[in-house]
């Protein structure tokens, strides 16, 4: 069964047709690729599955719940996280404390943990130590590199231990070591078995990393498939580059 | 110690109903809240609690029946609210100050119309009215750290992020507005427990000016703002004296001053100072903040 | 019959005059103005100092020095506080907070400076400003001073959902509400269109501030706190930004308080205001929706 799955999804403001009649869906496990021009729809289309933009006609279903069903704030608790395409890091709290934020809002509740669970400060503790943010994690976010705040925010997202990581354009505004950085660790989650929906328009990226690869246009689907096949497509290639995709 | 707190007691009062007034506005904002309805919260309980003490009941009971009704009250219109954001709120929870103003006008058999309410008993002892001050500042410390105060920043800053970490945004700030309306009240309650009496003069719109200053001054968001707030906003008019008719002027020019250049009001001057003084004892400066390598 | 019709005809002007620039300083810049009335009452004060220390001097002249007055404070709140702020704080919640806050202390700034010449007392206006004289046309009693004020209202209300319409400056206006950063880009100057917007807000609430000092005959300085509220309601009623329904808004209200306060108590007219509030808040579907150009 698919993990998330998208029918025909609408989303209009007013006369500005966002997303129009898009369906795709994400299997457990896959590491899905979404690209498409500015204002193709991307972003609406995560804002869409987690009840950020209001769906105006179509159904999403994750994990086998219909999510109009489901608050917002409960999106977390059934393992759909996302990540917003501007860095949304809270100023006032410290790198640890936006991370442990996110821990322990749901799942690991008790602070006195019962044998062997994981509390939510040892869990972030761990995660911090993981993707080398121990030498930050007393710091604010604001004074730190934009690539420091990138990963914060994928740490902050993973400590709510998804089902379905949704990013929005992760490597944005980063210089080369940072995507590359940012890349391997994707990667690692990846052969962890995280499912993942990530928007980007590094390309390259992201046929390195995919396995799947969903190309929107003027909020319709353009095309799905295996990431190298359908980016070679023609008309990907005219609406999303002009026509040149250089292959790694 | 004694005779200090004897011979200042009017101070002490003023200072004490300040710092209610300050914490219930700050309770709502630091969540994200822009609630303008501490004024007229603060209305409802003085009023109550004047009729009650007249009717002859016991002033434990007055106290916990204000907080209650505070309370329940803000439950039952946080509905209302809670389909509001930012500016259409501060409009909505200002509007609902203003007409409990009208009301108490017209509502005579209740509120007194214009006098106001007189004679009421004095029946809060010095020591109860400095305890209910430091349990709601111990209650606005500890809420201010932890899980809690995590969220509450989260809400204070960014709403839509907190809810898709898994923060109950409306009810938390259901929560948020029904504690400050209930601080709201309480003030209302040692107001009228100390002076004896409550009319409309004390609910007008420079009483919202006055809560908004005690909080600006001290510091909107950190826990001991409001307190230093209420210290000065309550001993500053003493000194001013001099200043003779000027003296509003003035502080209201100080108040404007600190709101636009030093919003984190005293208490983030002192915290800045001493985080300069600090600094060159702190570890040493660390070389590499950039992200190191993954894994 | 009738002749409240009339009263409440001319009170709405008033109340339009008011919340239409409460309201675009909104749309436009996403200030909520609590010194607006404020602003309201320095107008009334100017004429009443006006025509205290220059007996005799022309109606006109008041209305235009009170006018660029209240202009030119609400020029100065726009360069000294609310720039200062924009340039301080990029968080936007922290912003708009900090926006409203400091307009609450500019409001107790006025109103400080208003009680050193009124010394804290309601002041009545000298009768030789404006000789106000009644004209019974059908049984109805109208006055110069209502008519001047549903014209004056009616002139302006026009002229300003023109501007905002059709003016160069009204369309950069509305560019600027949706998106502040977007407008500087495409070439809209953000600063000079907050200023101006500032200024015409003033000077619409100093006139109004005029026209209902000379029409109950008395200035004082909590006199604006009142009409926020109904400023408020009105608004609420109207959305945020929306012209047309603004003065619709406004002479409604001003209708139902009239019949209200003629035929029931006058007393209950800010309960059913209120009343009123609380029901526009429940049916709107979004809280309060806006129509148009201006930002939810
Ligand atoms: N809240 C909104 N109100 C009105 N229009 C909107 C809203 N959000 C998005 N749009 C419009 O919908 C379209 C799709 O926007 P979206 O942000 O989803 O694009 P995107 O693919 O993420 O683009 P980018 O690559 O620039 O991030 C754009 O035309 C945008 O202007
Ligand atoms: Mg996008």
């Amino acid at each position: 069964m698919s993990l998330l799955v998208l029918d025909d999804v609408k989303v209009h403001y007013g006369g500005v047709r966002a997303v129009d009649g898009v369906s795709f869906s994400v299997e457990p496990g896959q590491l899905c690729g979404m690209v498409g021009p500015n204002g193709s729809g991307k972003t609406t289309t995560i804002n869409a599955i987690t009840r950020t933009a209001k769906l105006t006609s179509g159904r999403i279903t994750f994990d086998g719940t219909d999510i109009a069903n489901v608050p917002p704030f409960k999106l977390r608790r059934i393992g759909l996280v996302r990540t917003f395409q501007g860095i949304r890091l809270i100023p006032d709290l410290t790198v640890r404390d936006n991370i442990r934020l996110a821990a322990e809002q749901h799942g690991h509740k008790r602070r006195k943990s019962r044998a062997g669970a994981v509390t939510p400060d040892a869990f972030s503790e761990a995660l911090i130590e993981r993707f080398g943010l121990s030498d930050v994690k007393n710091e604010r976010p604001g004074a730190l590199p934009y690539g420091t705040q990138r990963r914060v925010e994928i740490v902050r997202a993973l400590s709510t231990s998804p089902k379905l990581l949704l990013l929005d354009e992760p490597v944005a505004g980063m210089n080369h070591a940072e995507r590359a950085d940012i890349a391997n660790v994707l990667k690692e989650l990846h052969a962890e078995g995280l499912s993942m929906l990530i928007i980007e328009h590094d390309l390259r990226m992201l046929l390195n990393l995919s396995d799947h690869l969903v190309v929107l246009n003027f909020g319709k689907l353009l095309a799905e498939g295996e990431p190298h096949a359908t980016a070679s497509l023609p008309d990907v290639q005219r609406a999303y580059l002009g026509g040149s995709i250089e292959r790694d | 110690m004694i005779d200090w707190l004897a011979a200042n007691a009017p101070l002490l009062r003023n200072i004490s109903v300040l710092a209610l007034l300050g914490y219930s506005v700050q309770l709502a904002l630091r969540a994200g809240v822009f609630s303008f309805a501490t004024v007229g919260f603060y209305a409802i309980g003085g009023y109550v609690t004047a009729n009650l003490l007249k009717a002859g009941w016991n002033w434990v009971a007055v106290m916990a029946l204000v907080i209650v009704v505070g309370f329940v009250f803000a439950l039952v219109i946080s509905p209302v609210l809670n389909r509001l954001r930012h500016l259409f709120l501060a409009m909505a929870t200002l509007a609902f100050t203003l007409f409990i103003q009208s009301l108490a006008l017209s509502w005579a058999t209740f509120t007194g119309g214009a006098q106001g309410m007189f004679g009421v008993r004095r029946v809060l002892p010095q020591g109860a009215m400095i305890a209910i001050v430091v349990v709601v500042v111990l209650i606005v410390w500890l809420t201010q750290r932890g899980v809690l105060g995590r969220a509450t920043s989260a809400l204070r800053h960014d709403e839509l992020l907190a809810a898709s970490l898994g923060v109950n945004v409306s009810r938390q700030q259901t929560m948020a507005f029904a504690a400050s309306s209930g601080v709201g009240a309480l003030a209302g309650f040692v107001q009228v427990s100390t002076t004896g009496v409550f009319g409309p003069d004390d609910i007008s719109f420079s009483t919202v000016v006055t809560s908004l200053t005690v909080l600006v001054v001290g510091g909107a968001i950190i826990w001991a703002g409001p307190l230093v707030g209420a210290i000065l906003v309550g001993t500053l008019p003493l000194y001013l004296v001099k200043a003779g008719n000027l003296s509003l002027i003035i502080q209201a020019v100080v108040v404007l001053a600190i709101v636009v250049y030093q919003p984190e009001g005293l208490v983030g001057i002192v915290k800045y100072l001493f985080s300069i003084i600090r600094k060159p004892f702190r570890k040493k400066p660390r070389e590499t903040t950039a992200g190191a390598p993954a894994s | 019959m009738l002749q409240y019709l009339v009263n409440g005809l001319s009170l709405g002007a008033i109340y339009a005059l008011f919340s239409l620039g409460l309201s675009i300083s909104w749309a436009g810049l996403n200030i909520l103005n609590l010194a607006h009335g404020t602003v309201f009452m320095v107008g009334a004060l100017t004429a009443w100092l006006l025509s205290e220390q220059l007996p005799g001097v022309p109606f006109l002249l008041v209305l235009v020095i009170a006018m660029v007055i209240c202009g030119l404070i609400g020029l100065a709140m726009e360069l000294v506080v609310f720039r200062q702020i924009r340039r301080r704080t990029s968080d936007g919640n922290q912003q708009t907070l900090t926006t409203v806050i400091a307009t609450v202390a500019t409001s107790s700034l006025l109103i400080a400076i208003a009680e050193q010449f009124t010394g804290g007392q309601p002041q009545g206006l000298s009768q030789d400003l404006f000789v106000v004289s009644g004209y019974t046309v059908f049984g109805i009693r109208i006055t110069n001073i209502q008519i001047a004020i549903i014209v004056i209202a009616a002139v302006l209300s026009f002229a300003v959902a023109w501007f905002i319409k059709r003016g160069r400056q009204g369309q950069a206006l509305r560019a600027l509400s949706v998106d502040r950063d977007m407008a500087k880009l495409v070439g809209v100057s953000a600063d000079r269109l907050s200023a101006l917007t500032m200024f015409g807000a003033g000077a619409m609430a100093g006139l109004a501030g005029v026209l209902l000092a000379v029409q109950i005959n008395a200035v004082e300085a909590h006199m604006g706190e009142a009409l926020l509220f109904k400023a408020f309601a009105i608004i609420i009623i109207a959305g945020v930004g929306s012209i047309g329904a603004t003065v619709a808004a406004a002479v409604a209200l001003a209708l139902v308080e009239t019949f209200v306060a003629a035929y029931w108590v006058s007393d209950l007219r800010d309960v059913v205001v209120f009343a009123l509030i609380i029901l526009f808040l429940l049916v709107r579907p979004q809280g309060i929706s806006s129509k148009g150009w201006q930002r939810a």
